[in-house]
């Protein structure tokens, strides 16, 4: 902790307004004062420093230095290895990309593009691109490869693929039960904007007078929001900002709150990148106004601001220092270009994977991160915060750091891509294991219809006035684990029409549009809706102002009381596990009992081994398995055979009961024998007597063969009289030749079995 | 969405009511599909109908020669030109404005001279125009021409100089072979008697050179207006519509002057650029763009916009309410076309009798079908509305029986319009709110009565 604070401080010695602050600060003390002999010297001071106006600037700039120094984690071998292969994936690609378009990495405009070239008009040439990369190939290395990989690395557990994110980093993922904690306040009990839509503040229409009420005080909590907020933009502090954008923020302050919380500063860096847009060209460029043209200026709410998005991006990648600023490190490994290609520009596309740039060598892009295609969905909403680039960019610049960035970097830390698909593939096990279980029977998985909403952040997916109301809470409560989920929500929301599809395609129907989603109603409604008794569904659609016409009363009570009228009854996946099946089976639970699973099952230790039976008196239960161990169908790893390991009735319970191959309940066709079982009493025959001589018989004359088939089958010993009696009818002498479905046939018998 | 009303209030009734009403339509796009979709019956005959969704041609070939039963209902007035022609709506604002002045009126007289800029007629008002003209060329001001009969921004035309218009002016042939080349399809038996004697009529309005800009682009809007009266005026609003965007970037340089592509908005134009997209059409949601106004600028100023711009569509309406000839078989829906400048000031640029209905997108045709919907409903064929509601679907009523309806004077918001349309949401609640009233007052209908169902 002091060397926290020994850093903020030294980070505070070199900037200019800390010497302005100490001297104002001994000025105010120089002053005579009034009440002069109150207080300690430190009291004075303290005093002095709060009357010298540089209180805030200097708490917030410690607020803000404070908040880069959380320690990271490392990364463990096998996302670092997925890490390289991203970058070296991309290198690839843009190599590939370079020889196609007959266009060096770098290259100096042959005419600079001027501010009187013709603004008015569109550009004229056309540019024939394609993107680099699309968000399959990303999605099939995080899935795919890295789960291979990993499987490969640690062979403790062969049978089962390993989960996402907590196995891969040794990071916690939160549960539905501490993320409740986390985000305590966004329980629907408090006022939250985004909730109610405050466009129908006053109604003379009539209504209910409950929705009027709520309507009302909609309007009213949206006045006291900005009046709030406009007392805390007078000395932006962020920690307090934060905590008011956590609510909500009122829309005209939207850009104010957050170029506080970011500590957004204009600075020189978008002049810069501007002459450099002007003078040379990269070749991402066209590759990111292609983007742009397919993602912001096709959506319905965007096009207006495509040049704007167009400049917001470039600029962007033209940032030098992105790839410093961002929290979670650098989104990729940079690739560097080498020093001839920085300094002349030529015709080499020459260029490795490294992690940082020497003397004269630059990152490509500068920013360090190659574009991926919808990269551009980014800046949409920032053209609604504001529309001057330079007020938007450092916005832009700042959230992106801190937030975004982690949507699509490939890393160890916490709350990154891999740990992000990993909480979310945990809570939709929690709470639809039916429809996750459904949709891995289909041979798909729920992360990858959730996979664009996450990297993208639900831009493109959702109406611009819900993806600003989810980045205020991501904002306030400083992390994006919200995106997730959100996702989780929306995956659970429509859990029963996962059920009902019967091919991928309709699953992918059903997530195509989730446009109509509130993203703060739904979030509520998952992470609390089970802690307050109620159906979390209903009070989804309660809170979306649709209310169910019985319960509405009670309903209220809930809705606007306080935090602690809440009483705790069942988990989100209880309710849904309890709705959907009246008897709870073992395999719908999230995890199955312990005792169910290999190799060290209770049932195991519990049976006798040796000691108890030494002359083998009793038979034992054996569970040797036919199928080679370790088999499962969704492994398709070559099986590490490890002595002692059976499979077990739940080993394979992700797949579904439908799929799980039971071979566990199968008997065998062979006994091992015992002189006191059923042979000791001498039921069969050929229990008692040699009969090879037999045999040899049948062998010989094979026209005998035919009875003895027939009393061989089914029983040995011939059918007893039921048998006889229900078969009466169906012997040869009825001329039942033909095999009548539902019967055996044998011999020239047909029999009902 | 007359569902709602249907299952809460038409349950009470004995018999759909809807599957008696008749009607004729002359267009195939959006309103037919939303008049086949509540279930009314289309029909052949002439004469015999409840709605007809007529063309303007209509109205002036046929129907000064016939009478209409009290129930039936054709969507344009007699002489809408009064308001939807551009000469005409100029004289009747300014004589609205004179007779406010003369009455001592003067809140209403600004309000009136609010409504569009300067503004000549100009075969008749050459010698003012000039004079006006010869005041701002020091400012030097653009003027733009517009031809009074055509629509879709043909024979729009921008200048800077007098010459350009007078040598248009003082050429009677091209003149000509414009007027033959394209006749104007509005025209009437008196009136084409008038334009033998004059040259074309031609409007000339002050241009207006700083348009609010959004993304660097200019814009126009489309609301949509239903007039079900004029005596006594009552006016719907609809709570959606549409901002429409020029393709290129927007500047006032005099070389761009002649580039529709920067100037005009209309769709017709914009369609023919190289750059145009089929799939969102250029058409932005009104909600969206007051939601960007509202984060980008002052709150308050943005209130005050879209209150200034009811009160245009509001005062322009009540301009030529002593006009129109008022006919109870009779409504409009009017498509009015609005413009914003920098000063956030709304300026009326048009208003059209029939708006486009067709559609260009999916979002757009849900827009259409949604509005014409709510215009079925307000229009009440079913009989299920008691005409004092404020709010039916997504239109709110600005005007009526004489009386502006209004917010409370405490109301944060002064103008529903830009607002969420939430008609849906807003029709259930209505249809429940009649049907509570039905059950009050009337005795439950014997169908009603448990134990003796009749079919």
């Amino acid at each position: 902790m002091d060397d926290d604070v020994k850093e903020v401080l030294a980070a505070l010695r070199r900037e200019a307004f800390f010497w302005r602050a100490k001297q104002a600060t001994k000025d105010q003390l120089l002053r005579p004062l009034e009440d002069a002999t109150s207080g300690t010297e430190r009291e004075a001071v303290e005093r002095a420093f709060a009357a010298s106006g540089f209180r805030d600037k200097v708490k917030a700039f410690a607020f803000l230095r404070l908040r880069s120094m959380r320690p990271g984690t490392q990364d463990s071998p096998s996302v670092d290895w997925a890490r390289r292969q991203w970058s070296e994936l991309l290198l690839q690609r843009l190599q590939k990309l370079s020889q196609e378009q007959r266009q060096p990495f770098l290259r100096r405009r042959p005419k600079p593009l001027t501010s009187e070239d013709n603004p008015g008009k569109p550009r004229e040439e056309e540019v024939s691109t394609r993107h680099i990369v699309d968000l399959n190939s990303l999605y099939n290395l995080i899935t795919r490869d890295l789960r291979t990989r990993l499987a490969r690395d640690s062979s403790n557990r062969p049978g089962a693929m390993p989960a996402l994110g907590s196995e891969m980093s040794g990071i916690h993922l939160r549960s539905l039960e501490e993320l409740r904690l986390r985000y305590g306040e966004l329980a629907p009990g408090y006022g939250h904007l985004g909730v109610w839509r405050p466009s129908n503040s006053w109604a003379e229409v009539p209504e209910l007078p409950e929705a009027r009420d709520a309507r009302a005080e909609a309007a009213k909590l949206e006045m006291k929001r900005r009046r709030l907020g406009q007392k805390l933009l007078v000395n932006a502090y962020p920690a307090e900002l934060q905590i008011l954008a956590r609510f909500g923020v009122s829309p005209s302050l939207r850009r104010e709150v957050w170029g506080a919380c970011l500590g957004a500063k204009h600075g020189a860096a978008l002049q810069e990148a501007a002459r450099g847009i002007c003078e040379w060209e990269w070749l991402t460029d066209d590759v990111l106004r292609l983007d742009v043209a397919e993602h912001c200026a096709n959506d319905v709410s965007y096009f207006p601001f495509d040049e704007l998005v167009e400049a917001l991006v470039l600029a962007l990648s033209r940032d030098p220092q992105v790839s410093k600023l961002c929290e979670s490190g650098s989104p990729q490994i940079p690739i560097v270009v080498g020093e001839a290609v920085a300094q002349r520009g030529p015709a080499l596309s020459e260029a490795v994977v490294k992690d940082t740039a020497g003397e004269g060598e630059q990152f490509l892009p500068p920013s360090g991160v190659v574009p991926f295609k919808g990269f551009s969905n980014y800046a949409c909403p920032f053209a609604f915060l504001s529309d001057r680039l330079e007020t938007a960019y450092p916005l832009f610049r700042g959230f992106y750091c801190r937030h975004l960035s982690r949507l699509h970097s490939i890393s160890g830390q916490a709350e990154t891509l891999v740990t992000l698909c990993g909480l979310f593939e945990q809570l939709t096990a929690q709470a639809a294991p039916r429809a996750v279980q459904h949709l891995l029977a289909l041979d798909t998985s729920p992360l990858r219809y959730a996979f664009h909403w996450i990297v993208t952040g639900f831009v493109g997916c959702l109406p611009a006035e819900q993806i600003l109301h989810l980045w205020d809470r991501v904002l306030g409560f400083d992390s994006v684990e919200l995106v997730p989920v959100l996702a989780a929500a929306v995956f659970a929301l429509r859990a029963r029409l996962v059920l009902a599809a019967r091919r991928q395609e309709e699953v992918q129907l059903l997530f195509a549009d989730v446009s109509c989603v509130k993203a703060i109603p739904l979030l509520q409604a998952f992470l609390f809706g089970s802690d307050l008794g109620v159906d979390p569904w209903d009070l989804f659609r309660e809170v979306n102002g649709q209310i169910p016409d019985g319960r509405s009363t009670v309903l209220k009570e809930h809705h606007v009381g306080s935090v602690g009228f809440w009483s705790r009854s069942f988990s989100a996946s209880d309710v849904v596990a309890m709705r959907r099946t009246p008897t709870r089976r073992v395999i719908d639970s999230r995890q199955p009992p312990e005792e169910l699973l290999s190799p060290k099952s209770t049932m195991e230790v519990l049976t006798p081994k040796a000691t108890l039976d030494p002359a083998n008196r009793r038979s034992r239960l054996h569970y040797t398995c036919r199928i080679e161990d370790g088999f499962s169908p969704t492994n398709f790893l070559p099986s590490v055979t490890t002595p002692g390991t059976k499979s077990r009735a739940l080993d394979d319970w992700r797949v579904g009961e439908g799929s799980r191959i039971m071979n566990y309940l199968q008997p065998k066709k062979y006994r091992p024998m015992s002189l006191y079982g059923e042979a000791f009493q001498g039921k069969w025959n050929t229990d008692w007597h040699d009969v090879s001589h037999i045999s040899a018989l049948r062998q010989k004359y094979p026209w005998a063969r035919e009875s003895i088939e027939l009393k061989a089958l089914p029983h040995p010993e011939g059918p007893n009289a039921q048998e006889i009696r229900r078969n009466r009818n169906f012997g040869p002498s009825h001329g039942a030749d033909k095999c009548v479905r539902g019967m055996i046939r044998c011999g020239s018998l047909c029999m009902i079995p | 969405m007359s569902d709602q009303l249907r299952k809460h209030v038409g349950s009470q009734r004995d018999h759909p009511p809807w599957k008696d009403i008749k009607f004729r339509c002359a267009f195939h796009n959006t309103i037919y599909d939303v008049l086949k979709s509540r279930g009314f019956r289309e029909t052949e005959n002439e004469m015999d109908f409840d709605l007809f969704w007529c063309d303007k041609e209509w109205i002036h070939e046929v129907f000064d020669h016939i009478h209409l039963q009290a129930h039936q209902r054709v969507n344009h007035f007699r002489n809408h030109y009064e308001l939807t022609r551009k000469d005409l709506l100029v004289k009747n604002i300014r004589r609205a404005q004179r007779q406010a002045l003369k009455d001592g009126q003067l809140e209403e007289a600004q309000g009136f001279a609010a409504c569009s800029p300067t503004t000549f007629v100009l075969p008749l008002e050459y010698s003012m125009f000039v004079e006006e003209f010869k005041k701002q060329q020091a400012n030097g001001a653009i003027w733009i021409m517009k031809p009074v009969g055509k629509s879709q921004g043909r024979g729009i035309f921008l200048f800077d100089k007098l010459s350009q218009v007078s040598s248009w002016r003082q050429d009677p042939k091209w003149m000509r072979i414009q007027k033959e080349g394209e006749k104007p399809k509005l025209r009437n038996g008196d009136e084409e008697e008038e334009e033998k004697k004059e040259a074309e009529p031609y409007v000339v309005q002050r241009y207006l050179s700083d348009p609010l800009l959004i993304g660097g682009k200019k814009f126009d809007l489309r609301l949509y207006v239903l007039v079900t009266s004029y005596s006594p005026l009552t006016v719907y609003l609809y709570r959606s519509g549409f901002a429409r965007f020029s393709h290129a970037r927007f500047s006032m340089d005099t070389a761009d002057l002649s580039d529709a592509m920067i100037h005009l908005t209309n769709v017709a134009v914009q369609k023919h650029n190289d750059h145009y997209d089929e799939k969102r059409g250029g058409k932005w949601d009104l909600h969206s763009l007051k939601m960007h106004l509202m984060m980008t600028e002052d709150p308050k100023k943005v209130h005050q916009l879209f209150e200034d711009m009811q009160n245009v569509i509001l005062f322009s309406l009540l301009s030529v309410q002593k006009v129109m000839i008022q006919d109870k078989h009779c409504f409009e829906l009017y498509g009015y076309d609005i413009m914003i400048s920098k000063d956030f000031k709304p300026w009326l640029i048009e208003v059209n009798a029939s708006p486009s209905l067709s559609a260009n997108t999916v979002t757009d045709y849900e827009m259409k079908f949604a509005l014409l919907d709510d215009v079925l409903t307000v229009l009440d064929f079913e009989k299920y509305l008691q005409g004092t509601e404020d709010q039916i679907g997504g239109f709110d009523v600005l005007y009526r029986n004489g009386v502006r309806v209004g917010p409370p004077a405490t109301a944060a918001y002064r103008s529903r319009l830009g607002c969420c349309n939430n008609r849906e949401e807003q029709l259930r609640r209505l249809a429940q709110h009649l049907a509570g009233e039905e059950r009050n007052r009337t005795p439950p209908p014997p169908s009603a009565v448990p134990g003796r169902r009749r079919r």
